[in-house]
């Protein structure tokens, strides 16, 4: 009898600990105030550079050191050399935090569903939370409007960018363009950046890139060709956008959302605080003064969501027969 | 050993947020009886208390007052971690409290951001040396006017005793009618200041001939304050629930904002946001 009841206590003890120990670092729902640092250990962020290069990489730059002086944790920042780089990183849990423009946030939903979700989103001054897609020309080309560019040729950014490839492509269709036989010609530029040089140097006669800071009717202060521009590269009068889509849903700052609670919305707090709290912060952080963050969610990002799955279908329909999916 | 055993159970089932401290959140109610976990049903606040004690994984108990005055005292004492506040309630507590969430509406600009912008050879250094200075503004609306004159009007800068207005019609008259003298004081949206002083090339400083002598917001009138001691995690979590609770607790939200009617969302504030400076 003795002997069937610690047998019994052992295997409780025993079931007990392996159930504590099957637990990942969400499902325990045990990490509180003071125990979450144990389990992070430290803070993992990633970006591409997104949708403006550089000035995205720089103000995480500033993100890492304001979330260390909070977390206490080390912090570590990844870069990732493409679109695809940070939603894999996302998606396999390399890092628990990034910025990923909305058509790579709806790749990654797409791979992960719940595991991921958008939390933040940034809102101008005026309350604006969306930026647009710009269709560029060289100011000495004789394209005005988008009917200028039948036959011609057009640069997108990548497969997953938003304002670079997906939107423009969508909203091209809904006005009763097909961009794969309107245009002569399309490739991949790799970026917003190279899309922009690409065009100086006249390997296209247009590029679909981001067109930030403004709206089509106060004209646009951010973006690609706004940034180079302030590098010395090319010269902004020297370019003109002839058709603008949008406005399309900020990129998202999305977050693992099987890390502890408490680090959640420790990370969302504090970024949402930063413009309050620590206003010089957040300008030296490359951040317009008076935009904020304010939260989000994935149902922010249905629509786009949607156009990526419709895309996705669109290729797979227009590709020859006889050609395997890869 | 059975008992042994029915003892290490309720152990583990029992819920972790019973060994931490309430977080005790003050409501103005005319059922204002002080900390009370009965006072969430009494007052329709159930769905409320549940999320934030599911996000917390702390006890959360409702504390009810009569006034504002009462809970910001409260606050000030440490009887409870968040508490309404306004203007009149927060002042005499300000060193112990600060302001930490406030409502944003569906209808109005909001709290945009506005700086002043005086030329260098002017002379004028602070927003109230402005009193007769003729203000120019890009336009007449909520954004570009309104908001702005009433950042103005917190820190200390009476709009009554500003001299005539200019409104421009767009910025570029804007900084001209300021440059040629017709007007004092630009006074501009963050996003019309941005637009005129960021530049698009190299070293550019489009404003090095013009001072800034104010950049702010509008005060609020009323806030959810937390003492000035919080521990960061806490109040990092607390801003963190309350500026998604209208996406991720309806129910909640609508108990949390039922006295304000119109509010969209809740956004953190800096600690002052109360203030006025008269």
């Amino acid at each position: 009898m003795v002997f069937r009841v610690r047998a019994a206590v052992a295997t409780f003890v025993a079931l007990i600990s392996l159930s504590l120990a099957g637990c990942d670092r969400a499902t325990t729902g045990r990490a509180n105030a003071n125990d979450w640092r144990a389990e992070v250990k430290q803070v993992r962020m990633g970006t591409t550079g997104g949708e403006e290069g550089a000035v995205v990489l720089g103000t995480w730059q500033h993100y890492q050191t304001y979330l260390q002086s909070i977390t206490g944790l080390p912090t570590k920042l990844y870069r990732a050399s493409d679109y695809n780089g940070i939603i894999q990183a996302l998606a396999s849990g390399q890092v628990d935090v990034g910025q990923l423009g909305p058509a790579a946030y709806a790749s990654l939903d797409a791979q992960v569903g719940p595991k991921a979700a958008p939390i933040l989103i940034q809102r101008s001054p005026e309350g604006v939370t969306g930026y647009y897609s710009g269709i560029l020309v060289r100011a000495d080309s004789p394209y005005r409007k988008i009917e200028d560019l039948r036959g011609k040729t057009i640069g997108y950014v990548d497969f997953n960018s938003t304002s670079g490839y997906l939107y423009p492509r969508w909203k091209l269709r809904s006005q009763g363009i097909d961009p794969d036989t309107f245009f002569s010609k399309s490739a991949i530029t790799g970026g917003h950046t190279q899309g922009v040089l690409a065009l100086a140097n006249r390997q296209f006669d247009a590029v679909a890139v981001v067109a930030s800071g403004g709206t089509p009717e106060t004209g646009f202060t951010a973006g690609a060709y706004h940034e180079l521009s302030r590098r010395g590269l090319i010269k902004v009068e020297d370019f003109r956008i002839i058709w603008t889509g949008g406005p399309i849903p900020n990129s998202p700052i999305a977050m693992r959302t099987d890390t502890p609670q408490p680090f959640q919305d420790i990370v969302r707090g504090a970024l949402a605080a930063m413009p309050y709290d620590d206003p010089k912060a957040w300008v030296d952080a490359g951040l317009n003064p008076g935009s904020t963050y304010v939260a989000t969610d994935r149902n922010n990002y249905l629509e786009i969501i949607a156009i990526r799955s419709q895309e996705i279908a669109q290729r797979r329909a227009s590709r020859p027969t006889g050609e395997k999916a890869k | 050993m059975i008992r042994f055993l029915a003892l290490i159970f309720a152990l583990i089932a029992l819920p972790v947020t019973a060994n931490a401290a309430p977080v005790r959140i003050g409501v103005v109610t005319d059922k204002a009886t002080g900390c009370d976990d009965g006072l969430a049903k009494k007052i329709g606040g159930a769905a409320f208390v549940k999320h934030l004690q599911k996000r917390l994984n702390r006890p959360i108990t409702l504390c009810g007052f009569a006034n504002n005055t009462g809970a910001m005292q409260a606050l000030a004492a440490g009887q409870v971690e968040l508490a309404p506040s306004d203007q009149a309630s927060y002042l005499p507590v300000r060193d112990k409290v600060r302001a930490t969430l406030a409502a944003r509406f569906a209808k109005g600009a909001g709290r945009v951001m506005a700086m002043a912008m005086v030329t260098k050879a002017s002379g004028r250094k602070a927003p109230n040396l402005l009193i007769g200075a003729k203000p120019i503004f890009v336009s007449a609306g909520e954004v570009t006017h309104d908001a702005p004159l009433a950042g103005l009007r917190a820190a200390g800068a009476d709009p009554s005793k500003l001299g005539r207005e200019i409104v421009a019609g767009d910025l570029v008259r804007a900084v001209s009618d300021l440059r040629a003298g017709k007007g004092d004081v630009l006074i501009v949206d963050a996003s019309h200041y941005q637009r005129l002083c960021r530049g698009d090339k190299p070293n550019e400083k489009p404003c090095e001939d013009l001072r800034e002598i104010w950049r702010g917001r509008p005060s609020v009138s009323q806030a959810l304050a937390v003492r000035r001691d919080m521990p960061k995690d806490l109040r990092y979590q607390l801003i963190s629930i309350y500026i998604a609770m209208h996406l991720e607790a309806p129910d909640a939200f609508r108990f949390a904002t039922q006295t304000t009617p119109g509010v969209a969302s809740f956004d953190p504030t800096e600690p002052e946001a109360l203030v006025e400076i008269r």
